[in-house]
């Protein structure tokens, strides 16, 4: 009897290519043989022994198949699984319980791992306001999120992604808000995704977006429980992927990475203002460079005379020319950015030294680079961070712009920026226009545009995702 | 389908009627007929709104239905065809002469030189772009620059204030010259004709009507507004000034000693200029698929590309050649296309009224 | 190559970038900039020698230093036509020229015997060039008063077109630009009113001068002489401080060298003297045909609503048991109201006048003087005397303008406004139309009260 529990057992370690982290006991009664199998890489040995092992021993002369499962200590999750679930349920950390002397197989969850706990993020830190962020541990992000939505409406779906990594993907939503054909549509395109493992949100990314291809981020994301939730508030759609600390929100407006969490924790004059200087930010960000240059290049009939003989006394003795100069610095701060974000904390002090004062400050007292090139480009290189979560976006239309406005003035500038915009307008996944609530107007969203309303007059969801249909000018 | 809110209706309204009024035809209007040129603006205007009227009473009766298929029931297949025609050619020019316009104040203001290639590469792949991205990414596209270029123009406007400004002396031309004045430059004008090529891609209810007449009347006033406020200023010499919109901001000591306000007529009118284009090709395009049904709209951008090259390179070979020519010839063919066309399209409505007493 | 087609057309825009990568920033990454391929030039002067235009043009010359300071040459060009003289102009400097940022436009004043317009026809048809350049005139040589405001900004910081721009708002009757120039030429009248500012040689002046100026003058002259292109850096530092030093001994010197023609008129020294004295020419036709004085001007300006700096200065007003002050009275408020009419088929050009003035300056001529609040009150006398040296100054203007036919006030545009027909009838019975000022009678009716 007892050689087909053995049986079985081993079995499973072939399953597991005989892995080391693999661990499997029997324990022989009057009725038969009990088997347990679990990964000691996701369990805890001590709950096992504590919860599951001892109590069995304890009851050992009337366990039955019947009452096994009320012998295992209640503190964890006890179920009964069916055959072919065994693997998954060890997989995910749990204890697997069979016997010769029934037929079910039943799973405890003693799982355990190190996680990390809820801190702040570093990506968007708030002065007033949560500074809980998610972590990688998909449980805890379920937590942080149940925690601040006590409605039954809230949902959570799970989905497995990834041929070999089996990561869990979690649809959640508020079943009243949401768009249904969101909801369905999302599901349906999780369903098709074949890759053979995702380790962070970012790799199911690009099955999700219409257009893959696009420079233009089409799925929001965030590190904030707080952030989410008000999405989801919002009718959309957030997306949990396990060993990711970043939530996917589906979809997706420009409009929402012009508000950051700050603006709804204070005054709301004072985000109003916020919001444009972020707007204005990003416009420096993206513009500024290329339209220094266009002026240099092209029109130096439109500069007013003071700002000329200023511009053309520092640019009179340099070796570079304009458009090498503007390059040339461009590089130098995508070089110290790149540097500072690699390296290790305490060289900080030294690539800013490095920076400010001897590439800087010595390049232009050596008459390499001008000090209006420096201050354009340092100014756009810094109003990037204004909406720090477009910022892979703005480097790369930066560069851009800093070749049309270079090569062809003002007119490329404003062409391109045209086409650009033309191009998000095209933009309507989920029938939600990108640019909405602006292009086209939907009034009833304005309310927390650019210019914000206080939370009292924000009465209802903003339509630009609740519907089903095109909201054309509502 | 893939519509426009009646809002974005009302903004390529707005847009289009600036089309080529603002820059050189103040000044040239102005050599004809003197001050008078506003109510010359006065009759014509008039035109236009007949035309929207037509507009708006064939959109009543017909809500879903392109304009060949509502013109087929009336006037028959070919002669629909033709009609539509008139159409296409008649946008063809009317992009080519935005293009010249702009063109011609870039060279002078902007860029101080001739920048042929230059300027094409700027403006085509945007322009055609825009046509492939469809009526409605445009129309948002609109939307979102409108308040902008709303706010350069009244800047402009704005700034022409704080020069010494004297009231026109009005009433100087006679009623032959201010006939002559109209008809030369008739061609400027029908813009609203634009609206039939897309009628089936506009989602308008009753009470939109409000809407477009009221965005209809403000470009108008501001159109007017131009004129009145640039002959105030340059009064004798307005000839001499090609660029009304942007000349508005100079000639002022105070604040040519600030530095240069030029660079917002620079923007706005690029962004005009642009939009105009935009609508106007997208028109071509539209008229384009509905005369040659098998054809979809890429061949229509390749055939406008086509051409736009052939008609500037090869026939005119310079872009002040072809204002010259709209002043020419072209007034002869805006006959058609801004009285006859619309007239005829107004029969058809009528006799479908009729047909519907009956 | 099906992979490109399908790549293209998956991607168009990276079409269109590689075309402006080809064709467009090879040349941008290579070329050197606006501001260094084209000289900017700040004010442009006018000169006809014989049969030949010459322009000069006060150009601003880049140089690498850290304190932003202007170094500016005058370069000219000789042609038989004023393309011909830029291109000559631009064949020195190694340049193409600049107009944007030309403020100042100046002729010569002989230029301004014949029609000026053929002159400037170039500089008009210039897009680029901003009608709104000032336009004045000068007596002697244009490039003289450039080369001596070229020193003048080294030396003082003081620039042609700030004193200019003084004049335009607060002396001239309007504007002074090529815009004013042609909208009178164009106009019915056919005339206009251009600023004048008197250029002094050293040789004419008195030979009173100090060692000091002397010598800054060979410093400066050595600066700004002809082409004499770009300086190296090197030399900046201490041409600045030479500059500073300059600028004090002239001041020093300047109260030596005043003339009695200077210690009537404000003037500045440089090199040589730039006088403004607030002088216009008249133009008709774009021929010069009378100049006006500051108080030509001042009169003129009392028709328009421009505020005035005018002084009133009268003589002799009885007072405190008839004893005689003299009083000068600033006009603080004014507000003219214009009627034209036409009286048994006489056009009358009605001016009323309504004036707050405000005593500025008693001269008592060592008398005893008690109230002086009193003075505030306009008494009858005074109010008469105003009127009487207004009167005078009006009249003296007037007969300036009538007899040169100089319409520069606006009275055709005023008539052919509200009284179009008659005024039409009455000039067609004139035998010269242009003389119409002649025939014209001009009524002023003043009232005066005190402001302040």
């Amino acid at each position: 009897m007892k050689q087909i529990v053995e049986e079985k057992i081993e079995n499973f370690k072939n399953q597991f290519h005989d892995s080391d982290d693999f661990a499997s006991r029997i324990f022989i009664c009057d009725q038969g043989t009990i088997g347990f199998v679990f990964l000691k890489s996701m369990s805890d040995p001590i709950l096992f022994s504590q919860n599951i092992y001892l109590p069995i021993q304890n009851y050992a002369k009337t366990i039955s198949s019947d009452n096994l499962i009320n012998v295992i200590l209640k503190n964890n999750v006890i179920e009964k699984i069916e055959s072919k679930d065994i693997i998954k349920n060890i997989l995910d950390g749990k204890v697997v319980v069979f016997s010769d002397f029934f037929n079910d197989y039943i799973s405890v969850d003693i799982t355990s791992y190190p996680t990390r706990t809820p801190s702040e993020p570093p990506t968007s830190p708030v002065i007033q306001g949560p500074r809980e962020g998610f972590v990688e541990d998909f449980k805890t992000n379920m937590t942080l999120i149940r925690r601040r939505i006590h409605s039954k409406d809230l949902v959570f779906e799970t989905m497995f992604v990834g041929q070999i990594t089996q990561t869990k993907v979690i649809l959640t939503y508020i079943d009243k808000v949401a768009d249904k054909k969101v909801v369905k549509h999302i599901k349906n395109k999780i369903s098709k995704i074949k890759i053979n493992g995702i380790v962070d949100s970012y790799y199911i990314l690009s099955f999700l977006e219409k257009r893959p291809n696009s420079l233009f981020k089409q799925i929001g994301n965030s590190e904030k429980p707080d952030v989410v939730v008000s999405k989801m508030l919002e009718g959309k759609v957030a997306i949990i992927v396990d060993n990711s600390p970043i939530v996917l929100t589906v979809p997706f407006i420009l409009m929402e990475d012009m508000q950051s969490s700050n603006d709804y924790y204070t005054n709301h004059h004072y985000s109003s203002v916020v919001r444009f200087i972020r707007m204005l930010g990003l416009l420096i960000a993206i513009v500024a460079p290329g339209f220094y240059l266009a002026l240099q290049l092209f029109h130096y009939n439109i500069l007013p005379l003071n700002f000329l003989i200023t511009i053309a006394d520092t640019t009179q003795g340099l070796p570079f020319t304009p458009f090498l100069e503007i390059l040339f610095i461009f590089l130098l701060f995508q070089i110290l950015y790149e540097v500072s974000l690699r390296l290790p904390s305490y060289l900080g002090l030294a690539t800013s030294v490095v920076g400010a004062l001897i590439l800087g400050d010595t390049g232009v007292k050596a008459g390499l680079i001008s000090p209006p090139g420096v201050i354009i480009t340092a100014l756009a290189k810094i109003a990037l961070y204004t909406v720090p979560e477009q910022q892979s976006q703005i480097t790369v239309l930066q560069i851009i712009f800093i070749i049309l406005g270079g090569s062809l003035g003002i007119l490329g500038i404003v062409c391109g920026f045209i086409y650009v915009v033309n191009y998000l307008n095209t933009l309507n996944d989920f029938d939600t226009p990108y640019m909405a609530p602006y292009a086209p107007r939907i009034r009833k969203d304005l309310q927390d545009g650019l210019i914000k309303v206080p939370p009292n007059d924000m009465k209802s969801p903003p339509s630009s995702f609740a519907g089903p249909i095109n909201k054309e000018g509502k | 389908m893939k519509t426009i809110s009646a809002r974005q209706t009302g903004i390529i309204i707005f847009l289009t009627i600036f089309a080529n009024k603002i820059l050189l035809l103040p000044s040239i209007m102005y050599q004809k007929s003197q001050a008078d040129a506003v109510f010359v603006m006065f009759g014509i205007f008039a035109l236009e709104l007949f035309i929207l009227w037509v507009f708006l009473s064939l959109k009543k009766r017909y809500p879903y239905q392109n304009l060949q298929q509502i013109l087929k029931k009336s006037i028959g297949k070919y002669l629909s065809k033709v009609l539509i025609f008139v159409f296409l050619i008649f946008f063809l020019f009317k992009t080519i002469l935005t293009y010249s316009v702009v063109y011609v104040y870039l060279k002078d203001l902007v860029y101080q030189d001739e920048f042929g290639f230059l300027a094409l590469v700027c403006f085509l792949p945007v322009v055609n772009h825009a046509v492939v991205c469809g009526l409605r990414a445009m129309g948002r596209t609109f939307e979102l620059f409108y308040y902008l270029i709303l706010a350069g123009v009244i800047f402009c406007l704005a700034i022409a204030f704080f020069t010494e400004i004297s009231i026109p002396v009005f009433f100087t031309a006679n009623v032959g010259a201010m006939f002559n004045s109209a008809f030369t430059h008739l061609f400027s004008f029908g813009d609203y004709l634009v609206l039939f090529v897309f009628i089936d891609k506009i989602s308008l209810e009753k009470k939109d009507y409000k809407k477009i007449l009221s965005f209809a009347f403000f470009a108008i006033i501001l159109v007017l507004m131009i004129f009145s406020i640039f002959y105030a200023k340059y009064q004798i010499t307005s000839f001499m000034h090609n660029n009304a919109l942007a000349d508005l901001l100079v000639f002022s000591v105070q604040f040519n000693a600030i530095g240069r306000l030029d660079i917002v007529a620079m923007l706005t009118i690029m962004t005009l200029g642009l939009f105009q284009l935009e609508i106007f090709q997208y028109a071509f395009c539209e008229s384009f698929v509905m005369v040659f049904d098998k054809l979809s709209i890429k061949y229509a951008i390749a055939v406008f590309d086509i051409l736009f090259f052939v008609i500037y390179f090869i026939l005119i070979g310079k872009y002040e050649l072809m204002i010259q020519l709209t002043t020419q010839y072209l007034s002869y063919f805006s006959l058609l296309s801004n009285f006859i066309v619309p007239i005829i399209i107004a029969c058809c409505l009528f006799k479908k009224k009729k047909e519907l007493k009956e | 190559m099906k992979k490109i087609y399908d790549w293209i057309k998956k991607y168009p825009f990276i079409l269109v970038l590689v075309i402006i990568l080809l064709f467009f920033t090879p040349f941008a990454i290579f070329s050197p900039g606006e501001s260094r391929k084209r000289a900017i030039v700040l004010a442009i002067g006018l000169d006809k020698i014989e049969d030949k235009y010459e322009i000069s043009l006060l150009t601003f010359i880049p140089t690498p230093n850290q304190e932003f300071t202007e170094s500016n040459s005058v370069i000219s060009g000789i042609g038989s036509s004023i393309s011909e003289a830029v291109f000559d102009a631009q064949l020195t400097l190694g340049k193409n020229i600049g107009l944007s940022h030309a403020k100042t436009t100046v002729v010569n004043e002989k230029m301004l015997e014949e029609d000026i317009t053929s002159s400037l026809d170039y500089l008009s048809r210039i897009a680029s060039l901003s009608e709104n350049t000032v336009f004045i005139c000068t007596n002697s040589s244009a490039k003289d008063l450039l080369l001596a405001t070229s020193s003048l900004e080294e030396n003082l910081g003081l620039k042609l077109d700030q004193l200019i721009s003084y004049n335009s708002n607060e002396v001239y009757t309007m504007d002074t630009s090529l815009e004013a120039f042609y909208r009178g030429y164009y106009s019915p009248q056919k005339s206009s009113i251009i600023g004048y500012i008197e250029h002094v040689k050293e040789d004419e002046q008195n030979q009173t001068s100090s060692q000091d100026n002397s010598q800054s003058n060979s410093q400066s002259e050595s600066q700004s002489g002809g082409a004499s292109g770009e300086q190296s850096g090197g030399d900046e530092n201490s041409s600045s401080q030479s500059a500073v030093k300059q600028s004090n001994s002239s001041s020093q010197s300047e109260q030596k060298s005043l003339t009695e023609k200077d210690k009537q008129r404000g003037s500045i020294s440089g090199q040589s003297e730039i006088l403004n004295i607030g002088e216009a020419v008249v133009l008709r036709e774009g021929k010069k045909v009378a100049m006006l004085d500051i108080d030509n001007i001042n009169s003129l300006k009392l028709l328009t609503n421009k505020k005035s700096f005018d002084t009133i200065k009268i003589t002799d007003v009885k007072y405190e048991q008839d004893k005689a002050f003299d009083m000068a009275f600033t006009i603080k408020n004014k507000q003219v109201a214009i009627k034209t009419d036409f009286q048994n088929g006489v056009p009358m050009f009605i001016i009323n006048l309504n004036l707050g003035v405000q005593l500025s300056e008693i001269d008592t001529k060592g008398e005893e003087f008690k109230e002086e609040s009193q003075f505030t009150q306009i008494t009858q006398e005074i109010d008469a005397k105003i009127q009487n040296v207004l009167k005078n100054e009006f009249v003296k203007a007037l007969k300036i303008l009538r007899d040169s036919k100089a319409d520069v006030i606006g009275v055709y545009e005023k008539f052919y406004r509200s009284n179009r027909k008659d005024f039409l009838k009455f000039l067609n019975n004139l035998d010269d139309k242009d003389d119409y000022l002649n025939n014209i009678v001009f009524v002023m009716n003043f009232k005066i009260q005190s402001d302040g």
